[in-house]
Order: structure tokens, then C-alpha cells, then sequence
């Protein structure tokens, strides 16, 4: 009888979920860092064009026009180029644009924003980021679910919703002490003096900053 | 077993923006309440008196202004207990006969958790909606509410009643606490530039436990002088330094108009801190229009406020020892001094905030809290009580 040698490799499906999770986790820390920086550093202006009867006021074009009028006057670049118009049906072309960030809880007052147009009706879509819920004049919208928001701060106690409009360079994460991020792995064998337990986890070290006040400013909206 | 005891310290309790409660006697009054930082977070803690340890009980000091409350002499917290709680000790009156007694609704330990991660084991970054009756149309107006529990000087706290609704949602810094009556907001030197324009109604305060993470912030400002180095004033404190840099959004188009438009869109270098919700600047405002606080009427609007953005080394290298920055004498967690006392950094740390009392559930008059007392001089001189901590971890059990 014969005995024919094997390898046997095994890819061990709960580190690589650990690691799959961890790194969701490290870039929504970033970006939670990121936002309350923004959120506590940055200039702002309330949405008082809407018809909610608080202050701020749900978001309308003419807040969104006297942004972008600011962003321009202050020489902020566009980041996103525009989207040429197509001969398609239902599409409209798409201006050069500065980004919005905001709250996942703000998709329904944009769809009703004059002069919306929805991500899928951009002349070609796959210029869309998937962040994107669509764009207003000169604002590309980027949503997330950890969208920033100040509790019980409008005039009637309801929540304001911070909406970050950023031009180019506007502002930055600055790696410190030589790295962004590490992935750390320890087996058993080094975790503990009886390898029982392995460990894993994350650590970065970058600080957000903004590098021109007069780039981004944020405006600030509740629902309507 | 206690298990691993993770940090230990010691501090002096705060008087910061407090008077003797009966001005020209010798009392013992509550402090400002503490903020303790313990970077691995906590299990349990305990907070010792010494200065009472030493010193003969007293049913009559100060708590909000009435003359009813113990000071304590020990307190203990562990995880599980109730926002606020802590299990106290104080010495029974004229003697060092030992009491015990719990905190009925806090004052007590409250964890410390910007992050809002710890989740209703810590503060909330807003506490829930107090009731309140009415607001003054005053340039520091008054609020009349019936529970003040958790108020103190140096405060903040959100507003939203009918009517006022210039003054709802803009965070303010509470002045004067009249215990289940009344708060006042904002002192003389950051008084709004001009009333509101209308007493405020019935509606809701709620306290504003954590600051935003990140310094330096940006702040609204209640007024500016006209001046020729004019003297500029925020609602809640600013932690600026001089040498630091500012712009200014003055609203002035359309039906809001705060007056001073011409500062609009103007940035300008500290030259000094006045205290912590007013500093001088290099900018001569004597032609400019009046400072004024938009009104009612004028909303919806946007208010002015000013945005930090950098620095001016060479102011800051003139003045380089006093680039601390601080709120109420303390350097602001995490912040840099120095030339660098612009840099954004991130305040956030975890921690346990030391109450400064609560009524006790046996006595059903107050104890002070763990933040310790003040003991004040017939000459209105505060000493705090020196306290003592330690704190820690527990490796095995549950709530």
C-alpha cells in the first residue's frame, strides 16, 4: 500500500470574517472621526428657505444655490467633473459639483429639492458613486447611515442634520507616526502563556483636518 | 475581590463660578461637579473625602442655595448601578458617627463617554427633556422650570419653547441655578448683544453633557463691542488662546441681520482671553453697525457665529505662556499649548463625571456629592475639600 503525501490548506473562515468585519469597522471609525471634525470645526449656515416652520428649515434650492454661491465666491474647486448629456430617455446632464455628505434620513427631502436628479438618471450612471443618492445644481449628494446630526437642536427640538459641502482639498486625514493603519493578528501560541486564545484586532493613527475653512461649510437642515 | 485596580488620583474640588451661598459667613457649599479621566474606562469606583474624613459632620451645608445637606465622606459605584448613583457615607451632625444612605435621583458617579458607545450605561450626550414654564425676554434670560436636578453654574444647555424661537437650540452656558425655581443664562460678559424680543413660553431645556469631539470649535457669538480692538462673546465657553485665528459668519442678508455685517466673512487674530466666554481681537469695530441678536421674527435664520481656522505665529510667540487651552482653569483634554494650541485634535476620552450631590433616599435632604464640597471663609474665600479616588476593572461576573 502506498501513502501519497498531502498539503493540507486550510483558509480559516473565521479569521477571515474578523478581518473582513475589522476593516468595515476601521474605515466607519475614520469616517465617524472625520465627521465629527467637520461637525465641530467647520463654518455654518441653516436652510431657511422650507416651509416647516423651524429653524433650521428642511433643505430647498435656494439653500443649496446659496452654498454653492459661497463655495464659488470663496474659490472652492469642484471635485466631481460633469456628466455629459446623452440622447437617453429620462436622463439630464449633471453640473460639475461640489460633495455633500449627509445623513441616510435626508434621502426623502432631497427627492423633493427643485432640479433633483436621482443617480439613475444621470446620462451614464456608472459615474455615480455608490454612496450617491443623486444632485442638486452644483452639490453631488453622498449619503451614509452615520450621516452627522445634532440632537434636538432646532428651534421645535427636532434633530439637525449636518450636511458637509466640500470643494476640492477642502480638508484632510494626516497619517501620523509613519503608517495609517495596522491589521494585527496574534495566535494562540503568542497570545497567552497557555494558547487558548488568539487575538485580533485593528489600531490606526491619522487625524482629520481641515485645510481651508473657506471650502467647506455646512448646512444645516431638518426633515420636513 | 475588587480585582485589578486600574488608577488611582487626587483632586481639589472646583469653585470655579461659584459664591459663598450666604456671602459674608463662614459655610460649606456644594462644588462644581468633576471630570475624571480613567482611559481604560471603569468597573467600580471609589471617591474619598479627606477633608471632611477630618472634620465634624454638618447637617447645614449648602446644596442649590438652601442650607440642608451632609457632606460626604465616602462613595462607591459599581457597574450595574444607575446613571448617577453611588452609595455614600457622611458623618451625622456635629459628630464622626458614620450614616449611610443612597442617591435618590443622581448626583452621584455617571460614566463619561463621548462616543456615545457605552450607551445608557454613561451619560447621554443630551439628557432628556426637562419641562419648563417660561423664558424672560432678557439679554440673559431666565427660565422658569420646576426641577433643576443636574443644573449647575457653568452648564449648558438647550432650550425650545414657544415663542423664543431665537433662542431655541442654541446652546447657552447656565449663569445662576435657583433650586426647582428657576436658571439663568449666560453671564455679564457673554450677555446676548440684545433680548430675544419675546418671552418665551411653555417648552423643554435639556442639558448638553458632552462637547463636540474635536478642538477647535466653532462657537455662536452672543455679541461683539465696537471698539477698536473689539471684545467678542460666545454662548458657551470658547477655549481659545491668543495668537489663534477666527472668521467671523455674520448674518446679514435678508430678514436676518445680526448688524455687524461689515465683520462678516472678516477673520482676525485672539489678542487676549477676557475669561472663558469672551477674548479681545485685532480688529477695530468702532465704525461698524451695532451687534445685535437676531430676534424672533427674523426666523428661520442663521446666527453668527465664528469658525477657527489657524494661527498667527508671531502673536503666538508673544504670548506663548498663556496659549492654554482651557475651560474654567482647565486645559481641555487632549489640546496642545504652546504655538501649537490651534492644532485639532480630538478631546474625547473615557472617564467618570463626579456629581456634587443629590437628596438621599433615607434622609430625603441632600448629601453633596462626590466631587467634594467647598468650605467658604466669612470672607468669601473657597477652599475645596482635597479627594481622593481610586478605580478599576473586575475580571469575573456580570450586573
Amino acid at each position: 500500500m502506498g501513502v501519497t503525501n498531502c498539503t493540507l490548506q486550510n483558509q480559516d473562515p473565521v479569521l477571515n470574517e474578523c478581518a473582513a468585519r475589522l476593516g468595515v469597522s476601521l474605515r466607519q471609525t475614520e469616517d465617524q472621526l472625520t465627521r465629527d471634525m467637520l461637525a465641530a470645526t467647520a463654518s455654518f449656515i441653516n436652510c431657511v428657505g422650507g416651509q416647516n416652520g423651524d429653524n433650521p428649515t428642511e433643505i430647498t434650492r435656494s439653500d443649496v444655490d446659496a452654498i454653492v454661491r459661497a463655495l464659488l465666491n470663496n474659490n472652492a474647486y469642484t471635485i466631481m467633473d460633469n456628466i455629459e448629456g446623452e440622447d437617453k430617455f429620462g436622463t439630464a446632464p449633471v453640473r460639475d459639483a461640489y460633495f455633500a455628505l449627509c445623513s441616510t434620513q435626508l434621502t426623502g427631502n432631497l427627492d423633493a429639492v427643485a432640479g433633483f436628479i436621482q443617480k439613475n438618471q444621470y446620462p451614464s450612471p456608472m459615474n455615480a458613486l455608490r454612496s450617491e443618492w443623486g444632485s442638486i445644481g452644483n452639490l453631488r449628494f453622498l449619503i451614509s447611515s452615520i450621516g452627522s446630526f445634532i440632537p434636538n437642536s432646532s428651534s421645535s427640538g427636532q434633530n439637525v442634520y449636518n450636511i458637509f459641502c466640500v470643494g476640492m482639498e477642502a480638508y484632510a486625514c494626516i497619517e501620523q507616526d509613519g503608517y495609517s493603519a495596522s491589521f494585527i493578528y496574534r495566535p494562540p501560541i503568542y497570545d497567552g502563556p497557555l494558547a487558548l486564545n488568539a487575538s485580533v484586532g485593528y489600531k490606526f493613527a491619522e487625524v482629520p483636518r481641515i485645510t481651508n475653512d473657506l471650502w467647506v461649510l455646512n448646512l444645516r437642515a431638518t426633515l420636513a | 475581590m475588587d480585582g485589578t485596580i486600574l488608577s488611582q488620583g487626587s483632586f481639589v474640588a472646583s469653585s470655579v463660578g461659584l459664591s459663598n451661598p450666604n456671602p459674608g459667613n463662614a459655610e460649606v457649599g456644594q462644588s462644581n461637579a468633576a471630570y475624571i479621566q480613567i482611559p481604560s474606562n471603569a468597573d467600580w469606583m471609589i471617591v474619598r473625602n479627606v477633608t471632611q474624613s477630618g472634620t465634624a459632620g454638618t447637617s447645614g451645608a449648602y446644596f442649590n442655595g438652601v442650607a440642608n445637606a451632609y457632606p460626604g465622606v465616602e462613595y462607591y459605584w459599581q457597574r450595574g448601578m444607575p446613571v448617577g448613583a453611588a452609595i455614600v457615607k457622611y458623618y451625622g451632625n456635629g459628630s464622626a458617627v458614620i450614616n449611610g444612605d443612597t442617591f435618590a435621583a443622581g448626583g452621584g458617579f455617571t460614566l463619561y463617554d463621548p462616543s456615545g458607545q457605552s450607551g445608557s450605561y454613561a451619560a447621554p450626550n443630551v439628557s432628556n427633556p426637562v419641562a419648563t414654564t417660561a423664558t424672560t425676554n432678557a439679554t440673559r434670560p431666565v427660565v422658569s422650570t420646576g426641577n433643576t436636578a443636574g443644573l449647575f453654574v457653568g452648564a449648558v444647555v438647550r432650550l425650545n419653547s414657544t415663542a423664543q424661537t431665537d433662542v431655541n437650540g442654541v446652546d447657552m452656558v447656565v449663569s445662576a441655578v435657583t433650586a426647582n425655581t428657576s436658571f439663568e443664562l449666560l453671564f455679564a460678559s457673554n450677555a446676548l448683544a440684545t433680548a430675544p424680543g419675546v418671552i418665551g413660553g411653555a417648552g423643554f431645556y435639556r442639558i448638553v453633557n458632552t462637547q463636540p469631539l474635536y478642538y477647535p470649535r466653532n462657537r455662536y457669538v452672543t455679541n461683539v463691542s465696537q471698539a477698536s480692538n473689539a471684545v467678542v462673546s460666545t454662548s458657551v465657553a470658547h477655549g481659545m488662546t491668543p495668537g489663534q485665528e477666527i472668521r467671523f459668519n455674520i448674518p446679514g442678508v435678508g430678514a436676518a441681520n445680526s448688524g455687524m455685517v461689515q465683520l462678516n466673512g472678516l477673520s482676525a487674530i485672539i489678542q487676549s482671553v477676557v475669561d472663558d466666554y469672551s477674548f479681545v481681537i485685532n480688529v477695530n469695530t468702532s465704525s461698524f453697525s451695532a451687534f445685535v441678536w437676531p430676534t424672533a421674527a427674523q426666523t428661520p435664520c442663521s446666527f453668527p457665529i465664528m469658525i477657527p481656522f489657524g494661527e498667527d505665529t508671531a502673536t503666538a510667540l508673544s504670548s506663548n505662556l498663556a496659549q492654554v487651552p482651557s475651560v474654567g482653569g482647565v486645559q481641555i483634554f487632549g489640546s496642545q499649548s504652546g504655538i501649537l494650541a490651534d492644532a485639532t485634535v480630538n478631546t474625547g476620552y473615557l472617564g467618570m463625571i463626579l456629581g456634587n450631590g443629590g437628596v438621599g433616599t433615607i434622609l430625603t435632604t441632600p448629601v453633596l456629592g462626590p466631587s467634594g464640597s467647598i468650605s467658604w471663609s466669612a470672607g468669601n474665600v473657597a477652599t475645596g475639600d482635597l479627594m481622593f479616588w481610586v478605580a478599576g476593572k473586575s475580571s469575573y461576573g456580570g450586573l
